[in-house]
């Protein structure tokens, strides 16, 4: 599993030199909370989040200056994996980092950004059909036991019966039992459609 | 699987009329990523985030110094009575689309915040618990202890 496929589908960017005003307004437009900043190369040169502009920008005593560069208030150098890295490289190298966002590059350049929420996503998701797995087959092994109880009690009835038309009619007595067996196929059939 | 203890503290506050700036170095002091806006009784009436101040400053251009977070504040904010559990604040979060969630003692005021990260954690932990019993189990199974006494009785 490598970094690269759980990444989010669409990675945004701003250019290290765009205003603070920039960058959160890409934020807003596009309802994430990182964007990866590069040069005028496209090579990674931090990453940017809300939380950077709120806690850098936004507390400054001095007064806010909108046209600010992001460079000013990103978090460089960028931690990355390479998009050759594994999941479990990025989510190990996330954790000892303290991050939850880490962007994956392709020589230098950033083709995505992986977030711990989507692969808590991915995860969870796999934990609920395996769940759901178990409980369809909890659910046959109970209708299969149902089914199979059913049976033994036509089984003892149909011994019954036959005792009690010992002296009927012979005809009678085939109609009645050839509707025991149609009894006893159907359940069969039933057990067959739960495997 | 109710709220477990360490939830349970004073959250981080400002009022409707602390302004962005304040909240901002507030959130920096305390290393959070929201405050709980409460009123002159200690009611909660709302909840600012880091996102929130950030918007309402850059995108609407609003002065940091100069305005007050109930401006851009989420209100009126989901909670949970601290006599709810995890179950039910997993639901509640999913259902209202939200990441935190204030806990309210009887009088209503509040007694803690729980977010999403906390109940991941917390059910991170009960899986591991479960994934452990189960393999001690397997290898039970494969090699089972000499104490141990089948459930079909001695052979």
């Amino acid at each position: 599993m490598l970094a690269r496929d759980f990444c989010t589908p669409e990675a945004f960017t701003v250019i290290d030199s765009d205003s603070i005003e920039h960058a959160a307004k890409e934020m807003s437009n596009h309802t994430v909370g990182a964007l990866m900043v590069v040069d005028d190369s496209g090579k990674l040169t931090g990453v940017i989040t809300d939380r950077d502009l709120a806690l850098r920008a936004v507390a400054h005593t001095e007064g806010l200056d909108r046209e600010a560069p992001v460079r000013k208030f990103m978090t460089a150098p960028a931690e990355f994996v390479d998009e050759s890295e594994t999941l479990d490289e990025a989510v190990g190298m996330m954790r000892t980092r303290g991050i939850r966002r880490i962007p994956v590059c392709s020589e230098g350049r950033p083709v995505g950004l992986l977030a711990l929420d989507d692969v808590l996503d991915v995860m969870t998701k796999a934990l609920r059909d395996l769940s759901i797995e178990n409980n369809a087959r909890r659910g046959r092994m109970m209708r299969r036991a149902r089914i199979e109880r059913s049976m033994e009690e036509v089984e003892s009835l149909y011994e019954e019966i036959k005792s009690r038309l010992a002296y009927a009619k012979w005809y009678a007595r085939e109609a009645l039992l050839e509707e025991v067996d149609d009894i006893k196929d159907a359940f069969n059939r039933l057990l067959e459609r739960i495997d | 699987m109710t709220v477990p203890d360490r939830y349970l503290r004073a959250p981080f506050t400002a009022t409707r009329s602390t302004s962005l700036q304040a909240a901002a170095q507030s959130m920096r002091e305390h290393q959070v990523g929201a405050l709980l806006v409460v009123d002159d009784d200690d009611r909660l009436v709302g909840v600012v985030t880091d996102r929130d101040l950030t918007i309402s400053a850059l995108c609407e251009a609003h002065d940091p110094a100069a305005t007050a977070v109930e401006t851009c504040m989420s209100s009126p904010v989901v909670s949970m009575p601290s006599t709810g559990n995890i179950i039910l604040a997993a639901s509640l979060m999913r259902r209202h689309a939200v990441k935190r969630l204030p806990i309210l003692g009887e009088d209503e005021r509040v007694v803690g915040i729980l977010t999403s990260d906390d109940l991941v954690r917390e059910f991170g932990n009960e899986l591991r618990w479960l994934g452990e019993s189960i393999r001690t189990g397997i290898d039970n199974e494969a090699n089972p202890p000499e104490h141990a006494v089948s459930i079909f009785g001695k052979e």
